[in-house]
């Protein structure tokens, strides 16, 4: 306990004492830990972004007044029974009726249509459990027998898969990418950390012939490195919050961030997991790197 | 000499060491260090002096030979002990090796917190060895503030803090002038009554002829001379 205490003190005075060398380290490892993070959570909204649309109604076919209800409901199974069709979900008149008047924002325009007079078509809502299955979808819609039934077919697909696949294409570009600055943050805090550590070789050196176990001469180095992982990610978030302040409202355009502001609200409410997060990775990165950078001088005696 | 010295401490036998590729740093050296001895080691430069004490403190291991220290060998300390070791025997350097971070109270601090002395050891041992180094009022001061003469006796008092039977010196008055010089080697002489071995490297031959000890003569690697008495260069 007491060894402990002192470990840590020395530690801390140690930084206290380096405090160029120290505030150097803190600031790489905070613009390391930002750019993961910023990638990370670039990944993170655009999996979301994903998700969201997957939840979207992929297709909707609109049927003809004079269709056969049954003939509806036949295709209506068969389209269920598929296993690439998450949801198949039929939409009466009244239904339609009742979706529209919900989502109508003027008053006036309620009083056009009611039940008697509902120009409204019955419609059938498709869910796809991939981007990749459209087609089947609507060449199946396409069928002679189908087609007669359906006035038009909408389908957001084009778009969607558009908006996927990119999103795919950059997700693998982030994970990649934020490995590269993984391992460039470790190389820049590692060289931070060994000229720290070489310009105190001397210190080392009189440690050992002092009498010193290698754990009292590692550990101070370790507790220097947990606490340039904590400065460097409290630095590192207070430059998200100011990014994700003023930052991305400046770089987009005002249409683009009310259609994100609904992922960004979500990353506001994980900020504590954001802070965790970089926290997680500047320490383990701070303490990596200094027993990396510690361990050859251990090896002489 | 009045006293009578009869236990060996420490026993160097058949010790070698041979840098690579075939530098002979010390080519089979004996001899034997007896409880309560002030012993000075001198010999010219490249001679082996300070090879002897790496080896003595186990910062080298030698590539023949043994020494044994208090009957144990410690050319065979596996690297795990060397450090229990070293807080038994105190070493003193012509250029002092303070921490430069650490105030002269915490540098000697150190060696005791190393050797996981409580708190109120150490709160009791380090002012009483500073007052006996006569650093005192220097206590919380920087290494870079003190003298040459301060500095080493901070050193000293590091070296001794944790009380221990041997004291190594290599050349430690090797930077300081004539009149400091004869200051320290006073400190070690009064350490040495307290009862601490004492092997005192050295090339000052006044300091030596002066002390009229025991004298150990290293030449080109090999004991060349160990006599009790007076040795004249
Ligand atoms: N690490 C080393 N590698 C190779 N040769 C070394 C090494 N250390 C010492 N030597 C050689 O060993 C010999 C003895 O050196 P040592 O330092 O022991 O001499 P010394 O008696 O202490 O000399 P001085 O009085 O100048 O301090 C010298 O020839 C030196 O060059
Ligand atoms: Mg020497």
């Amino acid at each position: 306990m007491i060894t402990l205490y002192r470990i840590i003190k020395f530690g801390l005075v140690n930084f206290w004492r380096n405090w160029v060398l120290s505030s150097a380290s803190i600031i790489v490892l905070a613009i390391s830990i930002l750019i993961i993070s910023a990638f990370v959570s670039f990944n993170f909204v655009l999996q979301k972004a994903v998700e969201g649309i997957n939840q979207k109604v992929d297709l909707i076919a609109y049927f003809n007044d004079s269709a056969d209800e049954a003939k509806i409901s036949q295709l209506q199974d068969v389209l269920s029974s598929w296993p690439e069709v998450k949801q198949a979900l039929y939409v009466s008149k009244n239904e339609a009726l009742k979706k529209w008047l919900a989502n109508a924002e003027d008053e006036r325009l309620k009083t056009i249509i009611n039940e008697k007079d509902n120009p409204l078509p019955r419609s059938l809502e498709v869910k796809l459990n991939s981007a990749d299955q459209a087609q089947k979808v609507i060449d199946f819609f396409e069928q002679k027998e189908n087609k007669s039934l359906i006035s038009k077919v909408r389908y957001n697909r084009i778009v969607v898969e558009k908006i996927v696949s990119y999103s795919r294409a950059v997700t693998k570009v982030g994970i990649i990418l934020s490995g590269i600055f993984v391992l460039v943050a470790i190389y820049v805090v590692l060289n931070t950390l060994r000229l720290a550590i070489y310009s105190r070789k001397e210190e080392i050196d009189i440690m050992k012939l002092v009498g010193a176990s290698p754990g009292y001469i590692v550990f101070p180095f370790v507790v220097e490195g947990i606490l340039f992982g904590f400065l460097g990610a409290i630095i590192a978030f207070i430059l998200s919050l100011l990014t994700l302040q003023f930052g991305i409202s400046a770089l987009l355009p005002p249409e683009v961030m009310t259609e994100l502001s609904s992922f960004l609200q979500l990353s506001r409410i994980n900020l504590g997991i954001l802070f965790l997060f970089q926290l997680f990775l500047g320490i383990i990165i701070g303490v990596i790197c200094s027993l990396i950078g510690i361990n050859r001088y251990l090896r002489k005696l | 000499m009045e006293k009578k010295i009869l236990k060996p401490i420490v026993k160097v036998k058949n010790l070698a060491k041979i840098y690579p590729p075939n530098v002979n740093a010390l080519l089979n050296v004996n001899f034997d260090l007896y409880d309560g001895e002030f012993v000075c080691l001198i010999g010219p430069s490249g001679s082996g002096k300070s090879t002897l004490i790496k080896l003595l403190i186990c910062e080298e291991r030698p590539t023949r030979g043994h020494i044994y220290v208090a009957g144990r060998d410690i050319t065979t300390l596996r690297n795990k002990e060397v450090p229990y070791y070293r807080r038994r025997v105190g070493v003193v350097f012509q250029d002092f090796k303070l921490l430069p971070k650490l105030t002269v109270y915490e540098n000697v601090a150190f060696a005791l917190e190393v050797a996981d002395a409580t708190p109120a050891e150490i709160k009791k041992r380090v002012p009483f060895i500073l007052e006996l180094v006569g650093l005192k009022d220097r206590m919380k001061h920087f290494p870079n503030t003190l003298s040459g003469g301060e500095r080493q006796r901070t050193a000293i008092a590091r070296a001794i803090v944790n009380g221990p039977k041997l004291l190594i010196a290599d050349e430690p008055t090797g930077n300081l002038d004539p009149k400091t010089s004869w200051e320290i080697i006073k400190l070690l002489l009064e350490i040495n009554q307290r009862g601490t071995m004492i092997l005192l490297a050295t090339h000052a031959k006044e300091i030596v002829d002066k002390l009229n000890r025991r004298v150990i003569v290293l030449e080109s690697g090999q004991v060349a001379s160990s006599q009790q008495k007076t040795y004249n260069l």
